[in-house]
């Protein structure tokens, strides 16, 4: 069975780009551009893998994250958190709220599979 | 001689007295005799002389009386008089002789008394005067001292007459009382700020000089007239200076990055724009084209993010420079927190942390939190150090915080700073951040990442005891040096280790030190002393007696990085040392060797001492310290620095026993060494 994969991503040209990056590896794909969306959603479904963006309209990636991993029904999901500065301090704070992962834009898509891969466990040699 | 006329003149008197009624015995008994009255005028004679006979007797007997009883108490007053007209004398008036004439000795005394009040009242005025003066000059050189600027005030030639210690630390050993100021600032723009002023309608102006440092460090100094007899007539000028460098560096930084940015994104902009026409305008375009545009498609994408990614990096950087940060211990910031809550903060911290932070902003930042946080949950405060960051914890106990909820208290306005900014705007200034998390106890806190220690202000200057000397001279013409008085001139007094007796031998120098002597005194703000790498082993010998070994100067410049800074600092002065002839051995070999002349002239505090006080016996520099009732701190005895002060005490102590015995000027003082040279080497024949 495919991997899930929720992205949370407000801005439209990177959501369209993540969205065609991930259908093509293969993976379930949902797209929401709103942070009050976003625990209904999973909620309702929990995703695999959930790309989150930091900047969102209502709540931050930040409050997100705290919050879903708070749930310890999601235990099994991981989030790859997507910040737009990616210094010391964000990485610590993102790590003590629970994020598996961390990518900073601009990114290199290659990148970006390779964190993908590595937080869903199907790398190359999988 | 008055003295004597007096009592003679009363002699003589008593004596004429004496004649007269001599004479009028002698006539009454001629007129008898020439009346006839007598028979035989021969027989008056014995009569004659016994009248003459007791008049003597009489009035020698009430002339002494009076000598005894008016005579000479009279002299006695008067001379009690004189000499407590000329001097301070305690002792009472001798008024027991003076005892017949009546209120003279009583009212004498009590005038001598009235005048020796009169002289301590006035003593007293003078001294409580003096001790005023003297405090609030002390409180005013405390104030220049402790001020943050930094002072200078000079002639109107430029030469420095009070540099206080910030000044010192700006400009360097250049800043020295008496010397040019335009060996530590630029001319040009301070000359242009002086014609300004001096044309200026307001005295009362100042205006502002850029000038540059030779270091190149950039200052803005505030220029204004020190007015002096007349308004239009200026006795000099107070500059007040600031180091602007790294605020002109940030200045030109941040316009370098805007400069930056704006062409990264202009050129990234472009040529995306470009190629993606390109790709767009021709459907029919060969797959080899198109994979070539897709390239250089991903080519200036891959660029543009990476200069974006320094941009932003820089740019952070130059905001948090731009706001007054500086290197506070945290201990100090959970301090100011904790009265913030009641009972007061529980506060731990890890010794040595420090923060590099505003520490008004992020004293109210934290204070905000905890009164967010609510009566009730026991919070406590804890520093500790996570290279290169600071870390502070705010715990507690009972349930976390939310992020959004974290995020609305950092939305809100700080209450008590200036501006009104939000928590997450104090969090970006400091280029920290702060989230929910957990401590190794399980307790929740926020946690605050801030940048730690670092970023300092220059540290506390060092006190200039002497900083200022408002009577220095204007130095004399080079060729008129010997007829100046030693009170006018410059003077470096120094002092030399080495590693042994012998400079032709191969024996040098390893430590060179010096203090300056201005206006007849030393002054102990400026002082030089370095080390000198000798290039070759220190015997122990030497070693045990100053104390320097191989391993304190195997880091120290050579000499010839040193003597020059020496012969800068000792630039415009006459050099003394104790035996000079050694020191000055060194000096010349070293200064050859460096390209340099010390042609100064060089006086010998051992010559002065010998002419001064004898011509054998002790003159070392323990027996003449002694002598002149000067200390020198064991501790510093040997040391080339300890040894300087010591003869350059010494040498202002001999000033003016020097100018008792007629040594004035400069070429007297010369002339000694020449003299002293003469006799030390006949007496060495013996």
């Amino acid at each position: 069975m495919a991997k899930s994969v929720l992205i949370v991503e407000d801005e439209a040209n990177i959501g369209i780009a993540l969205e065609y990056l991930m259908r093509r590896e293969g993976y379930d794909l949902r797209r929401i551009g709103d942070g009050a969306e976003v625990l209904a959603a999973v909620e309702a479904d929990p995703p695999d893998l959930i790309l989150l963006d930091v900047m969102l309209p209502h709540r931050s990636g930040y409050d997100l994250c705290q919050s879903i991993r708070l749930n310890p029904a999601f235990d099994k999901t991981k989030i790859l958190l997507m910040t737009a500065k990616g210094g010391r301090n964000e990485r610590e704070k993102g790590f003590a709220l629970g994020a598996d992962g961390f990518i900073a834009k601009p990114f290199a898509t290659d990148e970006l599979r390779a964190q993908v891969h590595r937080l869903l466990g199907d790398g190359p040699d999988a | 001689m008055t003295r004597w006329s007096l009592r003679l003149r009363i002699f003589l008197f008593f004596a004429l007295l004496w004649a007269l009624g001599t004479l009028a015995v002698a006539a009454g008994l001629w007129l008898a005799q020439s009346r006839g009255a007598v028979a035989d005028p021969l027989a008056l004679l014995p009569a004659f002389i016994v009248a003459a006979a007791g008049l003597a007797g009489a009035t020698a007997w009430v002339w002494l009386k009076f000598d005894e009883n008016v005579a000479k108490p009279l002299m006695g007053l008067a001379r009690a008089i004189e000499t407590r007209a000329h001097a301070d004398i305690d002792a009472p008036v001798p008024v027991a002789e003076a005892r017949y004439l009546g209120a003279l000795g009583p009212s004498v005394t009590e005038i001598a008394g009235k005048l020796a009040e009169a002289r301590r009242g006035r003593a007293e005025a003078m001294a409580q005067a003096a001790a005023t003066e003297a405090a609030t000059k002390a409180r005013l050189e405390s104030v220049l001292q402790r001020v943050d600027e930094a002072v200078i005030v000079s002639t109107l030639s430029h030469r420095i007459l009070l540099a206080n210690p910030r000044a010192a630390t700006l400009l360097g050993p250049a800043a020295g009382l008496g010397r040019p100021l335009d060996r530590a600032l630029s001319r040009a723009p301070l000359d242009h700020a002086l014609d300004r002023l001096r044309t200026a309608e307001d005295a009362a102006r100042s205006t502002v000089a850029v000038c540059t440092t030779p270091e190149g460090a950039i200052l803005q100094a505030r220029v204004a007239l020190v007015p002096g007899e007349t308004p239009r007539e200026p006795q000099g000028y107070v500059l007040t200076i600031e180091d602007v460098t790294e605020e002109i560096a940030a200045h030109a930084e941040r316009d370098r990055l805007l400069s930056a940015l704006i062409e990264t994104t202009r050129r990234g902009a472009a040529n995306i724009t470009a190629v993606l026409d390109a790709l767009r305008g021709d459907p029919a375009m060969p797959e080899e084209a198109r994979a070539m545009f897709g390239r250089a498609l991903e080519d200036e994408a891959a660029r543009l993010a990476e200069a974006t990614r320094d941009h932003a990096a820089a740019a952070q950087a130059a905001i948090a420079r731009s706001w007054p940060m500086e290197a506070i211990p945290a201990w100090d910031i959970l301090a100011g927190v904790a009265p913030a809550a009641d009972p007061p903060l529980d506060i731990a911290a890890e010794a040595e942390v420090e923060a590099t932070c505003d520490s008004l902003a992020l004293v109210a930042l934290l204070r905000h939190l905890v009164a967010r946080l609510g009566p009730g949950r026991r919070p406590a405060l804890s520093a500790t150090l996570a290279e290169p960051h600071a870390r502070i914890d705010l715990a507690w106990t009972g349930a976390p915080v939310l992020m959004g909820e974290l995020d609305r208290w950092l939305d809100a306005a700080v209450p008590g700073l200036p501006g009104e900014p939000t928590g997450a705007e104090v969090l970006a200034r400091h280029e920290a951040d702060l989230w929910p998390d957990t401590r190794a106890d399980g307790r929740p806190c926020l946690r605050l990442s801030l940048l730690a220690g670092g970023r300092r202000r220059p540290g506390a200057v060092a006190a200039r005891p002497e900083f200022y000397d408002f009577d220095l001279v204007q130095p004399p013409h080079p060729s008129e040096l010997d007829a100046t008085p030693l009170a006018a001139l410059a003077f470096v007094v120094f002092d030399t280790e080495t590693t042994g007796l012998a400079p032709s031998e191969g024996d040098e120098i390893i430590q060179i030190a010096a203090v300056r002597v201005l206006n007849g005194r030393v002054i102990r703000g400026e002082t030089f002393d370095a080390l000198v790498h000798p290039g070759r082993p220190i015997p122990p010998a030497s070693t045990r007696i100053h104390g320097l070994s191989d391993a304190d100067v195997a880091h120290a410049p050579p000499l010839a990085t040193v003597l020059p800074r020496f012969h800068a600092f000792a630039e415009g002065a006459v050099l003394v040392a104790h035996n000079a002839a050694f020191d000055m051995a060194f000096l010349k070999r070293g200064a050859k060797a460096a390209g340099l002349a010390f042609d100064q002239p060089v006086l010998d505090t051992v010559f002065l001492s010998a002419f001064l006080h004898d011509h054998t016996g002790q003159h070392g520099l323990d027996a003449l310290a002694a002598r002149l009732g000067i200390a020198i701190d064991p501790d510093l005895r040997h040391t080339a620095l300890g040894d300087a002060l010591a003869t350059a005490e010494v040498f202002v102590k001999l000033l003016a026993p020097l100018r008792a015995r007629g040594i004035v000027t400069l070429g007297e003082a010369l002339g000694i060494s020449e003299e002293m040279h003469g006799i030390r080497r006949a007496q060495a024949r013996y």
